[in-house]
């Protein structure tokens, strides 16, 4: 498994343990787009990102005019990977 | 999909809930301090949600549940009516059951018949008693911090439940309620597993794994042994909303007392908040400064003129109108403000009566007051409208609030074209952190409501907005 395959793996993961085992998220998916993907869950959601990868996001991350793409680029740009 | 089976719970159910599960949090039992928080109404305990919305399962599946994961994504308020609904769902070895209102998911609960993984937290015995009194500490726990003591649930009806996770529902609550966070505590979620042992403890301990004072969220891990038996771990996420600072009166003031100004100027909603804000920069110019407030509070200042009356209500408004003609100073001015708490929503079938009623509610606590306040506004009076950016950037969830502050738009339109000299401002302010959007969500990236009030207030006395309609929005950031 490549390093970037393990990253969407742990990536996916942190958004089904907060949004729910069976959401299906795509890329442009965000706050309101997918039930259960609220302003709190949201907030709950940038924590866990934070947590698992251990970086800290940009406060604007927690507002949520976010999708998953703009969140794992958020996430990759903090870990140096681009 | 099988129609939804209705939930709601009235005072009664709460109170009793408060009492079995110690979590007597004003929130949830307190009407008047319940209006001073962005729900603006009494909060369902979520355990209590989620308890009853478990009951959707058959008796011989809520036996068989040894692990609950419970996610909350909004309020059920008392009185509200809700919908549940369950399915299996075999990958998780399990049921999950949702919570649907206002258009949005309000909470979800998945009930598995496996135990999950469990941190270890050392149970000490219970030092301290539980609580009959919210905890508000001047400062949050931090993390690595071990919060513990008794607990005892009384009388909890769980059906047929496994008793210790019913308790550790009913605990989880009491923790976010009445410990930590405490008195400003929002639960959000909650893992409960079931272990095996338990010495009987009564009690239980927990540590502070998580704490971001960005949000003010906590995660709280650790273990209750029931005293019935039993031994569940948990893992606690929830927010504290620390107090909204009050209003600086020194910001607004100045050190000399403005020359009276011999009018009158009147803010609707004007205790808290923006309308706080408002009627201080008002009273700095001079101004003989009336404040409408419909639940008792200290005023930001005390040469502020205040009347306790709900601005819906049309015969207590004809009473401040009726007082202030009595004093004989001309009107000048009339600020709306007065708003209810915009709790998320989405536009669906089942929402829309509530979007509706949203509207209508937020109409009347402005064109009551404008009514009975309108025909003793002087020529080149102002009424200030207050809307909100949210007009011209509508924020996804709050469909009911972008319709009402467009509905109060149009009466500032109508006020404009109706009442010749009178300059009426539709004031689209920002986003501010007040006790109506204290929550984790909302807090990020808030103005101080001081300096807008002070540029709103700045640009109507410099007198270059003519008579009829101004909309202000960036002139006030």
């Amino acid at each position: 498994m490549t390093i970037t395959q393990d990253f969407d793996q742990q990536f996916r993961e942190v958004l089904e343990d907060v949004l729910g085992f069976d959401v299906e998220v795509r890329d442009e998916d965000g706050p309101g787009t997918v039930e259960g993907w609220d302003s709190l869950s949201h907030v709950r959601l940038v924590h866990a990102l934070e947590t698992r990868f251990d970086v800290r996001l940009p406060d604007d991350a927690l507002l949520g005019e976010q999708t998953a793409a703009s969140l794992k680029q958020l996430v990759q740009d903090r870990l140096g990977g681009g | 999909m099988a129609a939804g089976r209705p939930l709601a719970f009235d005072e009664a159910d709460v109170a009793a809930f408060a009492a079995a599960s110690g979590d007597r949090n004003p929130l949830h039992v307190d009407r008047s301090y319940a209006r001073t928080t962005p729900f603006g109404e009494r909060v369902v305990h979520g355990s209590l949600l989620a308890l009853e919305a478990l009951r959707c399962l058959a008796d011989d599946q809520l036996a068989e549940v040894r692990a609950l994961e419970v996610t909350f994504g909004g309020a059920v308020l008392v009185g509200e009516t809700v919908e549940a609904e369950v399915r299996e769902v075999p990958q998780a070895d399990g049921w999950q059951v949702r919570v649907v209102g206002r258009g949005r998911l309000l909470a979800r609960v998945l009930a598995r018949r496996a135990p999950g993984p469990a941190e270890e937290v050392d149970v000490p015995p219970p030092a301290r008693p539980m609580r009959t009194e919210p905890n508000d500490p001047p400062a949050p726990p931090q993390a690595g911090d071990v919060i513990g003591g008794a607990y005892a649930a009384r009388g909890l009806s769980a059906g047929a439940l496994a008793p210790p996770l019913a308790e550790g529902l009913a605990w989880a609550s009491y923790v976010v309620g009445m410990e930590a966070p405490g008195l400003h505590g929002v639960f959000a979620a909650l893992k409960l597993s079931l272990l095996d042992g338990g010495g009987g403890a009564g009690a239980y301990a927990l540590r502070v794994t998580e704490h971001d004072p960005r949000t003010e969220r906590l995660v709280l891990t650790g273990v209750l042994e029931p005293a019935a038996g039993g031994r569940l771990a948990a893992v606690i996420d929830c927010f504290g909303r620390p107090a909204v600072p009050e209003i600086d009166a020194a910001a607004l003031l100045p050190a000399e007392p403005a020359a009276a100004s011999g009018r009158a100027v009147v803010v609707v909603g004007g205790s808290r908040g923006f309308g706080a804000a408002a009627a201080l920069a008002l009273l700095a110019r001079g101004h003989e400064t009336h404040v409408v407030h419909s639940s008792p509070a200290r005023l930001a200042d005390e040469r502020l003129r205040g009347h306790l009356a709900d601005a819906r209500d049309a015969e207590a408004m004809e009473r401040v109108a009726k007082e202030l003609e009595e004093r004989g100073l001309p009107l000048h001015g009339i600020v709306l403000a007065a708003s209810p708490p915009p709790l998320p929503m989405a536009v669906t079938v089942s929402s829309a009566p509530s979007v509706a009623d949203y509207v209508a509610t937020a109409l009347r606590l402005a064109v009551v007051p404008l009514g009975a306040l309108l025909p003793l506004l002087g020529r080149g009076g102002f009424v200030v409208f207050c809307s909100s950016t949210a007009v011209s950037a509508p924020p996804r969830d709050w469909p009911h609030y972008v319709a009402a502050k467009g509905a109060l738009e149009g009466v500032a339109a109508w006020t404009a074209a109706s009442t010749p000299g009178v300059r009426s401002v539709a004031a689209r302010l920002p986003k501010m952190l007040t006790a109506m959007t204290n929550l984790p969500s909302m807090r990020v990236s808030a103005a101080a409501p001081e300096p807008v009030a002070k540029r709103l207030v700045e640009l109507i006395e410099a007198d270059e907005l003519s008579p009829g309609l101004t909309v202000l929005e960036e002139e006030l950031t």
